[in-house]
């Protein structure tokens, strides 16, 4: 099955397996899209080269560009100071390598941060910044990269700026194996399945917390709590699924398997 | 009602948006293929209604929060989860050759429904397709015993079980025990399978699952479908064929003319038990495991060889000239005295024709003089020796004699049988007309590809005979004896080898009847 797939050393689902090939690739503007809670951000802040640091930034209706470019903060003492937002920090990186820039949910940018980052997406040549306190031009360092994630399907929706300056774009609909991990393995392959299901998804976060809940009020009532009224629906399709009934002990019995699991691994 | 009530009623109703449940199709896994989104449609909660397309990920299924739509739901899932696609269908299990789609169909009812009540469910109390008691009825009104002993398949684990057997008895109670027991005898076997698969102690043998899917027969659980609807229909086949005729014996049952009589109902209980214990116990040794191919597989490939036909024989069984009393020219002008009728004139009339297969086969021993003594006695049909055991291109059957001409010297045979069932067939397909008799030299003992022996090729040479009625005798002494009386017209019947008899009786239960 897939998920023993998975689990096998180095390897990953396809669309997986391109974020990854993009980046150590040196492909410098990403974007990941496809359904929320499946991974994305975590990719974006941890795969290639990320020597020079990570940068997060979510985007929403309200926000400024504080956030990105940086802002003015009162001290104790009275006085001023800079402090640089997520853009100029991804771009300085450490000094000497530019930094990653995980730029989230971006179709919810206003129309200010937007273009402001527009600017700091462009290409290094063109990409450049003043420094409103000491004037100082500031400039990507080499190895600055942006990955940037959205939660729409269509890829038409994004405005034809930013597509121009993302020429890679990759439709994730399997959540990261990593993430997979976290959970018990008899839960892993249906949260992989229900990420992608349309309508009817399931994001991972339900499952870790079915996860978690089951081990201590049984499978029903964590079920009930987590999923309301399609609770009854998804446990009947796991007893299905595993041609046995469902048991309150289940997350007891994962819980167990999986801590055998850590000790062999050990 | 009054006027007054109705309104009552009314108000009282009024209408609500029901709660529905979909099915989470989404959460199944299967082996052979990767699941992706799914269509769901409502439907009635009635038979006939719900079904689900795998292959294209279609499920219509009743959405209501009750416990008839959810075990309906459920019932479908399971078709979902373990239940072949279409493609499968054609490319795997169709062309094996085992069993017909509709048993097929049946014992998927009962697999699926023996795993719902594995994953927890309660069919028997819930699951329910509302026309059962009709259907019980029907089949029995009609004495339509095959149908009503598959139907019982579909609805042993179900809810409908009850209104099934009530409707059954209103015109046959005496069914209802053999039906029981006919679908008590194929829910064990797919219990033992499930048990099996439990078995700690034996856990160094390797059972597969019930409810295991894969892209090759031996790795689907289907093959257990298979292998119950091929032990079904056998004894389905073996009981009606044992109808004792009318004015023997065995026929002064209460049924007589039409169904089965009390007798044969009684022994079919008895080799069902003896039957269906063995069929589990096999089971429970791995033996009978789901063969990797299929009967149609398992036979040699059939190249035929017309050698030169250069010797003429004349006979009987062919075309002749008896007299008539209308026609152009007065050939038998003395018959104008003699016969009373006056038939002075000549009507041509057209033999019955007849293919006769001759096994040549080291186990059959034939001299050639046999096999030409076998040809001289069917002047005009079409004779053909068949034996296998050499490669291709050299053929494997050949047409020594057709209308009339003999070939003058026979082909040397390889010494395996290796085509018996394709060469029937062929022989089936080479008959003149339909009432053409088809008679096969033999002493029972195919075999397949590489010479090998199995049961099934030896049912799949008794299901052509049956099928097709052809005469089976197992030497040339008896072919000639049979020859002879089809000649001057008298009545006929096979004289069945061993080893034909003995295989049809250990896998049924009952004597082979042959035509």
């Amino acid at each position: 099955m897939a998920t023993k797939k998975l689990l096998k050393q180095g390897e990953l689902p396809k669309c997986w397996q391109d974020v990854k090939d993009a980046l150590d690739a040196g492909i410098d503007r990403i974007v990941l899209f496809g359904t929320a809670g499946i991974g994305k951000t975590y990719a974006g802040l941890n795969y290639g080269n990320i020597e020079g640091g990570a940068h997060r930034l979510i985007c929403t209706d309200d926000m400024t560009n504080a956030e990105v470019t940086g802002c003015w903060q009162p001290s104790a003492s009275g006085s001023w100071s800079w402090l640089e937002g997520a853009g100029i920090r991804a771009w300085k990186g450490n000094g000497q390598t530019g930094g990653r820039l995980v730029i989230d949910e971006i179709d919810k940018a206003g129309g200010d941060v937007f273009a402001t980052l527009l600017a700091i997406t462009d290409t290094p040549d063109s990409a450049q910044w003043e420094h409103p306190a000491t004037k100082e031009i500031i400039k990507p360092l080499n190895g600055f990269t942006v990955v940037m994630t959205t939660n729409i399907e269509d890829m038409e929706e994004l405005p034809m700026a930013l597509k121009d300056r993302f020429p890679v774009c990759i439709r994730i609909n399997e959540p990261h194996p990593d993430a997979l991990l976290r959970l018990s393995p008899d839960l892993r392959e249906y949260a992989k399945q229900m990420c992608d299901a349309g309508e009817r998804r399931i994001s991972l976060r339900s499952f870790m917390a079915f996860d978690k809940l089951r081990s201590g009020v049984g499978a029903k009532r964590s079920a009930e709590m987590v999923f309301g009224k399609r609770a009854k629906s998804i446990l009947d399709a796991i007893a299905i699924d595993k041609v046995k009934p469902i048991d309150d002990n289940d997350g007891k019995m994962a819980e167990l398997a999986n801590a055998l699991a850590e000790q062999e691994a050990f | 009602m009054s006027r007054q009530d109705e309104v009552t009623s009314e108000k009282g109703v009024g209408a609500s948006t029901p709660t529905l449940v979909v099915p989470e199709v989404e959460f199944l896994t299967r082996n052979d293929i990767d699941f992706g989104r799914w269509d769901i449609h409502g439907c009635e909660a009635v038979a006939g209604s719900p079904r689900t397309q795998v292959d294209t990920r279609k499920m219509f299924a009743p959405l209501y929060d009750d416990e008839l739509s959810r075990h309906i739901r459920a019932h479908e899932m399971f078709h979902a989860k373990v239940s072949p696609t279409t493609p499968q269908m054609e490319k795997i299990w169709r062309k094996r050759g085992y069993a017909k789609d509709k048993s097929l169909i049946v014992c998927e009812e009962l697999r699926v429904n023996t795993l719902l009540k594995e994953a927890g469910f309660e069919p028997e109390k819930y699951l329910k397709g509302g026309s059962e008691r009709f259907d019980g009825e029907n089949f029995s009104r009609h004495g339509d015993f095959s149908n009503a002993v598959m139907y019982s398949m579909a609805v042993r684990i179900t809810a409908g079980w009850q209104d099934y057997l009530d409707g059954i008895a209103v015109h046959k109670p005496e069914w209802v025990a053999p039906l029981t027991k006919f679908a008590d005898e194929a829910s064990a076997f797919y219990e033992q399978v499930i048990a099996n698969g439990k078995d700690t102690e034996n856990r160094w043998r390797k059972h597969l699952p019930l409810h295991a899917t894969g892209n090759k027969a031996q790795e689907s659980g289907f093959g257990y479908t298979e292998s119950l609807a091929k032990w079904v229909e056998t004894i389905i086949d073996a009981t009606q064929e044992s109808k004792p005729k009318q004015g023997e014996q065995g026929g002064q049952g209460k049924e007589g003319k039409e169904g089965l009589t009390e007798q044969q109902l009684k022994e079919l209980m008895d080799k069902l038990g003896e039957m269906g214990e063995q069929k589990r116990e096999q089971s429970k040794w791995g033996k009978g495991n789901i063969p990797k191919r299929g009967v149609s597989d398992m036979w040699g490939e059939l190249r035929v060889a017309k050698p030169m036909l250069d010797k003429s024989v004349m006979g009987a069984i062919g075309r002749k000239k008896i007299a008539s009393q209308t026609g152009k020219n007065p050939r038998r002008i003395g018959r104008l005295l003699s016969d009373p009728e006056r038939r002075i004139f000549d009507r041509s009339v057209k033999g019955a024709g007849g293919v006769v297969l001759v096994d040549t086969s080291g186990s059959m021993s034939l001299s050639e003089a046999e096999v030409s003594e076998i040809v001289l006695n069917a002047p005009s049909a079409l004779v053909a020796m068949y034996s296998g055991g050499a490669y291709k291109p050299k053929p494997n059957l050949w047409v020594i004699a057709n209308k009339g001409r003999m070939c003058r010297k026979l082909p040397r045979p390889h010494g395996s049988n290796e085509v018996d069932g394709v060469a029937l067939r062929w022989a089936v397909k080479q008959r003149q007309r339909n009432n053409s008799p088809i008679i096969w030299v033999s002493d029972g003992g195919v075999t397949g590809k590489r010479d090998a022996f199995d049961t099934d090729l030896v049912m799949d040479c008794i299901k052509v005979c049956k099928q097709h009625g052809i005469y089976v005798v197992p030497d040339p002494p008896t072919a000639i004896a049979l020859l002879k009386k089809l000649k001057a017209r008298e009545k006929v019947s096979s004289t069945i080898p061993n080893c034909l008899s003995d295989s049809y009786k250990e896998q049924t239960g009952h004597e082979l009847v042959l035509r």
